[in-house]
């Protein structure tokens, strides 16, 4: 054997090799992890090796997606996709998520009608129901979806129309003052992985819908940065895993010394100490989520009482994930805020939660959810 | 099972390619690992039709040792033969084309029989073709029958060639199949190709097919769109089917085979005549060999030739699919090699090059618009909008954010479509090991694409 053969083949198949074989084994070696965290989901299983997932064609299917999901050093790989598709193909889109200025989002392309009228169906029951004969002011802010900023921006991508959107919900709630806060954003007031807005950047916003209930508006913050790499949900769907945000989250005397119960819990859970509960739950900061530190995320009626506020004031807000994050920032100016989220109950029960008798009534939504209201009770 | 998915390549492959080098100093063992190992490759899929598969072969096999018993082209040879091919070609019938015979009755005769549903065994169309052309080359005397045969069920369901060709002929590997080398050469050579193959479908055919299918999808019409979609369909053909026989070929190498080319550039053609010579060589020289130039090829009256014309073709256009939009498909390229023929050619040759090349592009473009039709309004609508009609106008915001969105990838597919990439080849062929790392690279990324992916069909696995 001459050293050009050995130069021109044998090391360049032998690296071949050696990679192919090397991650096959790898593959084969490592601990298989169940679940993916930065996609928060379950890995698939390994199938059942019987006559009838064989011949069912099951086990190849299931062999595969088992094979994929637990793959070696499956983010990194996923990452390389990312960048590829991204910075190399210069592609708008990985998996249907959108990069703008290293922002990460979903595009919301079309206006599904029947969701937008879903939602007004159903916030009109609950008007219909508790707020129709009582003195209770209703209000409604639409939050845009990050999305909407390349689209104000007349950026050339295939988007819903975000004015016709405003307008049907406009439209389907005749009966709540609509509170425009579109004009207090930008891109850079909501996380870059995540799709929701970032508490320390949402003061103003916070501000003009508490202006706009008749509130003098005062209230000042400290700002804190939590010990985390927040990696939110379009991280994990566009495979960019090395990027992360900064969480902060603001306080002061009133969120610090509100008493917070989760009402749900109360009347479930029979072990609950409401005196454990915060407005800010850090042990969220370590969980698969950090962003469910705003008043431990999803939960279907909790309370913020606010004794250092004796005007006997009550804000009653309708919401989805946004209103977590926001309502702190409206505590100074009310004795007690509940936040109910009718995803997780049915509308019929909200009585059981708020006296809906001279309260301020916020219905705050995304455009996402009201463009995909199946998740609305 | 396909090439592009990680059980074949992190588990499947590196076990084969194990076993078969523990065995590698007997070829016997060589073949039945071939063969052991192309049965569980066939079975990953569809267990139900290995048998089916084994049956043709066993067929093959068993009249081919007869055929070769009997007087050369004797009258019990013909039966033989006739037997042969007629029991292979009846299953390929049954299986593929029964729902589409049934279909036509209904249509012709106005009847409403239910159609058979069966479902299609993958790479049917192959293997029956390589076990025809196995008994004829026997009948003819070209080649010798296979007395071993696992050597011969090996050469029939070589995974690497199995599901989407090229269509291996017997003769081109009889002798690999009894003695063939095994080098460090090989081995690279054939996993460099290979690699490029895999690449070629992984990060060109299949995001080339997600722009088709936007376009399919879409409610906006406009004539760039349509545009965008006949260039990115043709190109995503090319490299679905190219990538498949670059990996056949390149496993194939691995495993101590010279396999036929497949293609040649076909897009730098200057005629359908000569896309033709370029592309799906291996369906192009059976046809021609086994069909054409037994019902007398060109040395016929002139009225016999056009009819030896349009049968070839409509049967290479029923041979991609059991529907009558493959069978214009074919016809359409009939009338195009028949005019270039009598007129077109002599017309091209006087023009520059570069209109021949237009000319071409422009034929095959139509080509595949009606091949990846589903019925011909489609095929009719969409080659009306090449032209404007039935569009909202030239182009719109969809049109603008899929071409930003696919233009890289457009520009990579044309120029990788190209031979500039041979010439790329030849400069690092003198750099090993710049080679090797653009190699390892490129696995890498399909590997990274295979993880995360989800749009992953193979065109040619229906055929």
């Amino acid at each position: 054997m001459n050293k050009n053969q050995k130069t021109n083949y044998i090391i360049p198949a032998c690296f071949l090799l050696a990679l192919l074989f090397g991650l096959s084994a790898l593959n084969v070696i490592m601990p298989k992890k169940d679940y993916i965290d930065s996609e928060r989901r379950p890995a698939a299983e390994m199938p059942e090796f019987n006559k009838e997932t064989i011949f069912d064609g099951s086990f190849t299917g299931d062999f595969e997606k088992h094979t994929t999901d637990t793959f070696i050093f499956r983010d990194f790989f996923r990452e390389i996709k990312a960048r590829l598709n991204y910075d190399v193909f210069l592609k708008q889109e990985n998996n249907e998520i959108y990069r703008k200025n290293g922002s990460l989002m979903k595009l919301e392309k079309e206006i599904d009608t029947a969701s937008v009228e879903n939602a007004m169906k159903k916030f009109q029951r609950i008007y219909d129901k508790h707020l129709k004969n009582s003195n209770c002011k209703v209000y409604a802010v639409t939050v845009p979806d990050k999305a909407y900023f390349p689209w104000r921006d007349g950026d050339s991508i295939v988007s819903l129309d975000y004015n016709e959107l405003f307008a049907m919900v406009r439209e389907g709630m005749p009966y709540a003052e609509h509170i425009d806060v579109t004009h207090l954003l930008s891109l850079s007031d909501f996380y870059l992985t995540d799709t929701h807005w970032r508490q320390e950047r949402i003061i103003p916003v916070a501000k003009h819908i508490s202006e706009a209930m008749g509130n003098e508006y005062n209230s000042t913050f400290t700002e804190v940065k939590a010990d985390v790499e927040f990696r939110g949900v379009n991280s994990g769907h566009s495979a960019l895993t090395s990027i992360y945000d900064d969480l902060y989250y603001l306080t002061n005397e009133t969120i610090e010394n509100c008493k917070t119960v989760n009402l749900e819990k109360k009347y479930t859970d029979k072990n609950y100490d409401e005196s454990l509960e915060t407005v800010y739950n850090m042990d969220k900061l370590s969980s698969k989520d950090p962003y469910e530190v705003f008043l431990s995320g999803a939960c279907a009626a909790i309370t913020m009482e606010n004794p250092e506020n004796k005007s006997g004031r009550e804000l009653i807000i309708f919401r989805d994930s946004y209103g977590s994050s926001i309502a702190p920032l409206l505590l100074d100016n009310y004795s007690k805020i509940t936040l109910l989220d009718i995803r997780y109950m049915n509308p019929e029960y909200v009585g059981g939660f708020a006296e809906f008798k001279d309260a301020d009534v916020l219905f705050l939504y995304s455009t996402t959810l009201i463009n995909s209201s199946s998740a609305l009770r | 099972m396909v090439f592009s998915s990680i059980p074949f390549l992190y588990y499947f492959l590196p076990i084969v390619i194990l076993l078969y080098y523990i065995g590698k100093n007997k070829i016997g063992v060589c073949n039945a690992v071939l063969l052991a190992s192309s049965l569980v490759f066939y079975a990953w899929g569809e267990p139900k039709y290995v048998i089916l598969m084994v049956t043709s072969t066993l067929i093959g096999y068993v009249f081919s040792l007869f055929i070769e018993k009997c007087e050369r082209k004797s009258t019990t040879a013909k039966i033989l033969l006739f037997f042969a091919v007629g029991i292979n070609l009846a299953a390929l019938g049954v299986f593929k084309y029964a729902d589409f015979a049934v279909g036509g009755v209904n249509t012709i005769f106005g009847t409403a029989l239910t159609l058979p549903g069966i479902a299609l065994p993958i790479g049917i169309s192959f293997y029956t073709f390589q076990i025809l052309s196995y008994c004829v080359d026997v009948y003819r005397g070209d080649v010798p029958a296979q007395k071993n045969f696992i050597s011969f069920a090996a050469y029939v369901t070589m995974f690497p060639q199995l599901i989407a060709g090229p269509i291996v002929r017997y003769k081109d590997v009889n002798e690999q199949l009894s003695s063939r080398t095994h080098s460090f050469e090989k081995v690279y050579i054939g996993l460099q190709r290979f690699i490029i193959g895999l690449s070629k479908k992984v990060l060109l055919a299949n995001q080339l097919g997600e722009l088709c299918s936007a376009f399919k999808e879409s409610s906006e019409q406009t004539v760039l769109f349509a545009w965008i979609y006949a260039i990115a369909y043709a190109l995503h053909v090319y490299f679905d089917f190219s990538g498949y026989s670059d990996m056949a070929i390149g496993l194939g190498k691995v495993f101590g085979f010279d396999f036929v080319e497949n293609f040649n550039y076909p897009y730098i053609s200057k005629s359908a005549t000569e896309f033709w010579r370029r592309w799906h060589m291996s369906l192009g020289t059976w046809f021609r060999d086994y069909v054409y130039i037994p019902m007398g090829g060109n040395r016929v009256p002139f009225m016999r030739w056009i009819f030896n014309i349009l049968t070839i073709w409509a049967l290479t256009g029923l041979w991609h699919g059991a529907s009558m939009t493959f069978v214009v498909w074919g016809l359409y390229f009939a009338v195009i090699l028949v005019l270039e023929k009598l007129f077109i050619m002599n017309i091209l040759k006087k023009l520059p090059a570069f209109v021949s090349h237009i000319y071409t592009l422009f034929v095959v473009f139509i080509s595949f618009i009606i091949f990846d039709a589903e019925s011909f309004s489609h095929a009719g609508r969409r080659i009306g909008m090449l032209f404007g009609f039935g569009t909202d106008g030239f182009m719109g915001v969809e049109t603008l954010y899929n071409l930003r969105s696919y233009a890289v990838i457009l520009i990579i597919g044309a120029i990788a479509a190209m031979p500039v990439v041979k010439l790329y080849k030849a400069k690092v062929k003198e750099m090993p090991y710049l080679q090797m790392v653009l190699c390892g690279l490129l696995l890498v990324s399909v590997t990274a694409y295979l993880v995360d992916g989800s749009f992953n069909p193979f065109l040619y696995f229906r055929f």
